[in-house]
């Protein structure tokens, strides 16, 4: 991306400074700093575009029309934002230009209606599928490895995230108003599902690692006891979650399963 | 001052964790806090991350890394989404790790985690509550920097409700779980409820993941790591 300046806006290709596009990328980093309920992420919205508007030159009046347009209600899954964001910049690019084609309260309008597909695309994607793949990845690799696990889980998901906030703004950016479009096309989903299914190939390969680890990591859970309560447990677990309950509720219900099999091996030794 | 255990019985009336090991454990939590909403978001918040740094705070990475590899497991599928009140595995695991090396990596100190992460999804709901006022007393007419500077005050918040967080997660769990450990460890086999939990872990993980090839993928996963931990005795 070349600085074309604010006025090259007229030309047929927009462009923005990388600079100013990584400053924007970085800063999305901490847009839910003042997450709240009300306007959401609208503080860290404006917070995450200051660059914008010192890369557009406003003047006082302009800046202070800038931060009223960005205060309005904002929210996003955070690791997507930076689609709405570049898109926003570059509404703001083009106002700078043409300012009878956009209307003050569009910002606004644009803004409500794109925080529920970007809040629902993201959740699917990083929260759905990528973060459970990274992490079942890492686990594999820390009952083997230890430590090393760590790092794959930073560095995997850093790779991700950061490609993908890269490639976002700068969708964003050259679409404008046309943002949803990239909400509408099918690669975003089809990512979803690849590493959605690599995520459940990861799982299956965890549950195999764990009994064969587990010696390792915890004793000998060669006893009846041991190996009762593990398959019980990972039973309940297993539809526990699927039927959308908290994890905590599935290790209480786990753990439940202790005192029930302790107790059954109990009485079956006294009388068997 | 460093950890003394015997044989993973809590050895009562030392000082356990040295006052530079508190300060760096509520450092960690406030950063831990911080990254898992607020900001920058790298995600070394996750316990398969956290917990081994904690582990190294106190002396025992490999603590950490067992605490973390169960906690990453079982909450493999928690979103920290908009403003649901999550539950906070990644301060809690800060906490069970530290109380951990004192109780010998007690099944009982991993299960500290639980209230410890209910109670900073409860500080969660009073951290926003501080940060719409914040936003309140924003106009547009602040200049960038003061805008800059009111939006990072929404961030120190967040680290310190992680700090607050641990604070008093630390200070209960170290006179409380070394009695509890010891009740839980005369009455059932530490290996038994490790079983519990890490079964509990992986019945998770594929409850997680089950829609995405409705149980093929992981077939194959688990397939091709067997038939790969196979080959591998095999070979040695």
């Amino acid at each position: 991306m070349t600085d074309t300046g604010p006025e090259g806006r007229l030309s047929e290709r927009a462009t923005i400074p990388t600079g100013v596009a990584l400053r924007v990328i970085m800063r999305s980093g901490w847009i839910q700093a003042t997450l709240h309920e009300g306007g959401m992420q609208n503080l860290g919205r404006l917070f995450v575009l200051v660059p914008v508007a010192k890369w557009l030159g406003l003047n006082r009046d302009g800046w202070n029309a800038f931060a009223q347009r960005h205060l309005s209600f904002f929210n996003s899954n955070p690791f997507v934002s930076p689609l709405g964001l570049g898109a926003l910049a570059r509404i703001e690019y083009d106002a700078r230009t043409n300012e009878a084609a956009t209307p003050d309260d569009m910002i606004g309008r644009f803004s409500t209606r794109l925080s529920t597909p970007l809040g629902a695309v993201g959740d699917e994607l990083f929260w759905a599928a990528i973060r459970p793949q990274m992490s079942l990845l890492a686990v594999l690799v820390a009952l083997f490895a230890g430590i090393w696990g760590a790092v794959v889980f930073v560095v995997g998901f850093s790779v991700y995230q950061y490609t993908i906030r890269w490639s976002l703004f700068r969708r964003g950016w050259e679409l404008g108003t046309r943002v949803a479009e990239v909400l509408r096309d099918t690669k975003t989903k089809r990512l979803a599902r690849y590493t959605g299914i690599a995520a459940a190939a990861c799982a299956g390969a965890v549950f195999v690692a764990l009994v064969v680890q587990m010696q390792t990591l915890v004793g000998d859970i060669v006893n009846a006891t041991a190996v009762l309560v593990l398959c019980a447990s990972a039973v309940t677990g297993f539809f526990v979650v699927r039927g959308r309950k908290s994890a905590a509720y599935a290790l209480a219900v786990g753990l439940a399963w202790v005192g029930v099999v302790s107790i059954g091996v109990e009485v079956l030794s006294r009388f068997g | 001052m460093r950890t003394r255990v015997r044989d993973g019985v809590f050895a009562a009336g030392d000082s356990m964790i040295g006052v530079e090991q508190w300060c760096l454990l509520v450092l960690l939590a406030g950063l831990v806090a911080q990254d898992t909403t607020a900001g920058p978001q790298i995600r070394f918040c996750e316990p398969i991350v956290a917990g081994p740094i904690a582990g190294w705070i106190v002396g025992d990475v490999s603590i950490g890394v067992l605490f973390g590899i169960a906690a990453q497991l079982i909450w493999s599928g928690t979103m920290p989404a908009g403003m649901a009140a999550f539950f906070d595995a990644n301060v809690g695991i800060v906490v069970a790790v530290a109380i951990g090396t004192l109780v010998g990596g007690s099944a009982a100190a991993f299960l500290w985690m639980v209230p410890v992460g209910y109670l900073g999804s409860a500080l969660t709901v009073v951290e926003r509550r501080v940060n719409g006022r914040i936003v309140d007393s924003v106009s547009s007419d602040d200049s960038p920097r003061v805008i800059g500077v009111r939006h990072m005050s929404g961030w120190v918040v967040s680290g310190a409700r992680g700090a607050l967080t641990a604070l008093l997660g630390l200070s209960i769990g170290v006179f409380v779980i070394p009695s509890i450990t010891t009740v839980i460890d005369a009455t059932v086999s530490p290996i038994v409820l490790w079983a519990a939990i890490f079964g509990t872990g992986g019945g998770i993980a594929l409850g997680v993941t089950w829609r995405y090839g409705r149980g093929r993928a992981a077939v194959v996963g688990a397939l091709a790591t067997a038939a790969a931990l196979l080959v591998g005795r095999y070979l040695s």
